[in-house]
């Protein structure tokens, strides 16, 4: 230690942990590299001794192909008209009850929170046998009303406890100054609690557009007709033929995640700290 | 117009409430009944046999082959999400001078799986997983094997795959909430221990450990629901084969009642399962109310 002064030291740790950071995040996002990697490339790349990590040559083809397909063009449609619609009803809803529930103490509040929690520990499996059951009866069965209906079960409760940490960092006294200048509780709330909250509410909207858009098991079991199938159920159905043409897989896969990664980036701050200060109490 | 402030949260609260009974409890009641009834969908006959679902599925070994996977699934998959989770937010927790953004950068990156689909997930194991895929290509290449293993359909490897595939794509979550704690822990702590010639390790035993035990405590409950409920990643890598391999719960759950078509069982195998992760959720709740409370 002696030849080295503090300061030399100071460096040498910064590229140990910087070395160490890198090979961490390579391991972790090498599936999600590879993935890139064989959409880019020709079939005859795929399965290679020893892999080519970086493809000899590079094509589009394959996403060419997935955009050129209609029932992959129709599966987009579902997925974001029902994501979309999941996504906006269950903030807005959720919104109106995150205020009243950052906002004022009442009876049964707490019970009303605990409610909504143990709502998320029902296993989706034993849900969807009563939905599949309920929805052939009504009628809604293979719609997208049954299946905004029945994503809402996961969305509703995350977004309202998320929303409520948002809205208890706005000061009360701003609702107080609203109501003296004539503002009605609604107005107050549209006027001024939503528009400070807004990157919050941006955030947990295009969170519950994330759980909607990646949920698997109810859009497989309550729909069955090729016009409303979802993405993921489409990506599934691919997975279980005999030959799978892993190129367009891939590329669907790249097309499929990547708008809301990007989205992700760009409120990261606000994603955080909803999870870890609305969502669950640590 | 004045209300009283009680009424008007009630009032608030109703419109989300009233929908969230409509699409949770409801049905919940409804496959609760139905769990007391032979229903073979076929027949469309429903006849009401009181505990005899339960007490025919407590007898078969299927069911218990099935809880002793999802039993083995939740404890590794626990284990490496809270010991992984902590090691690398310990890691991110560091801080140069100048490497603020970087550090920052990092933690975005590393969320990305959590971000992405099962189903995506799903597929992009498969391929890497796959007899040629590019996981036994570096292997075989590096020479530490010689004939290509079937990681997803060997019976003895197809567990620890589809374990990998849970742990890999819910571990950021784990790491985002860990950094959080590690983060929020007053840094004059550090100062004072430091000050009085603690040494990082004991730095890290009677600070940072004592202070994120509460959290790994309520992450290790969310996680043991979580994977006791899992579903999409084993049902589209493995299917819950080879022979059963993989066959978690909830599989067992959706096998019984949309392949054999007969619903009243496969209600009573889902109920029981709820009452499994039931437990586990009680303890979990009472911490968090606690914690609101307080």
């Amino acid at each position: 230690m002696r030849g080295l002064s503090k300061n030399s030291m100071i460096n040498i740790k910064k590229y140990v942990w910087l070395t160490a950071c890198i090979v961490v995040i390579t391991i972790i996002l090498l599936p999600i590299f590879w993935m890139c990697s064989i959409a880019i490339r020709e079939s005859g790349e795929v399965f290679t001794i020893p892999p080519h990590w970086i493809p000899e040559k590079i094509t589009l083809v394959a996403f060419k192909r997935v955009l050129n397909d209609p029932v992959f063009a129709q599966a987009v449609v579902n997925s974001v008209f029902v994501s979309l619609s999941v996504a906006l009803i269950s903030v807005f809803l959720s919104a109106i009850a995150g205020y009243g529930l950052s906002r004022f103490k009442f009876k049964g509040k707490n019970t009303f929170i605990v409610y909504m929690l143990s709502t998320q520990m029902i296993p989706p499996v034993l849900l969807v046998l009563p939905y599949y059951l309920i929805l052939r009866k009504t009628g809604i069965y293979d719609t997208y009303a049954g299946l905004i209906m029945t994503y809402l079960t996961f969305t509703l409760p995350f977004c309202a406890l998320i929303l409520r940490g948002f809205f208890a960092n706005i000061p009360v006294d701003l609702d107080e100054a609203a109501l003296i200048d004539g503002c009605s509780r609604l107005g107050a709330f549209f006027r001024i609690i939503l528009p400070l909250s807004l990157p919050g509410v941006i955030a947990t909207t295009l969170f519950s557009f994330l759980v909607a858009w990646n949920q698997y098991l109810f859009a497989l079991v309550l729909t069955s007709s090729a016009n409303r199938r979802m993405l993921t159920v489409l990506i599934g159905a691919k997975l279980g033929q005999y030959n799978i043409f892993w190129n367009d897989l891939m590329a669907i896969d790249v097309i499929v995640c990547f708008p809301l990664i990007a989205g992700f980036f760009l409120l990261q701050k606000y994603f955080v700290r909803g999870i870890t200060a609305g969502a669950i109490k640590i | 117009m004045k209300y009283k402030p009680s009424i008007v949260g009630w009032l608030a609260v109703i419109p989300l409430a009233m929908s969230l009974i409509l699409v949770t409890t409801v049905p919940l009641c409804y496959v609760f009944i139905l769990s007391f009834y032979r229903y073979y969908l076929p027949e469309k006959i429903q006849s009401f046999i009181g505990l005899l679902n339960y007490l025919e599925i407590l007898k078969t070994r299927e069911f218990w082959h099935s809880f002793s996977v999802t039993i083995v699934f939740c404890g590794c998959v626990i284990f490496f999400h809270l010991a992984l989770g902590l090691s690398i937010a310990l890691l991110l927790n560091q801080r140069f001078p100048g490497l603020e953004k970087v550090r920052r950068f990092f933690r975005a990156l590393i969320m990305t799986p959590w971000l992405i689909a099962g189903a995506v997930a799903a597929s992009i194991w498969l391929v890497l997983f796959h007899p040629f895929g590019a996981v036994n290509s570096m292997l075989m290449s590096s020479h530490l094997l010689k004939r290509p293993l079937i990681w997803l359909g060997d019976y003895r490897l197809a567990l620890p795959s589809v374990i990998g595939l849970y742990v890999w794509r819910n571990l950021p979550f784990f790491i985002i909430i860990l950094l959080a704690t590690i983060e929020s822990i007053p840094q004059e702590l550090y100062e004072a221990a430091s000050i009085d010639g603690a040494s990082k390790i004991n730095q890290f035993l009677y600070i940072t450990f004592p202070y994120v035990v509460p959290t790994l405590l309520t992450l290790g409950m969310i996680d043991t629901i979580w994977s006791f409920i899992q579903f999409d990643l084993i049902f589209l890598t493995t299917g819950g084969g080879p022979a059963g391999a993989t066959q978690n719960l909830p599989l067992l759950v959706y096998y019984t009642a949309f392949e054999d078509l007969t619903f009243g069982k496969a209600a009573a195998q889902g109920i029981l399962t709820f009452l499994f992760t039931l437990t586990f959720a009680i303890f979990y709740i009472k911490l968090s109310v606690q914690r609101e409370s307080e």
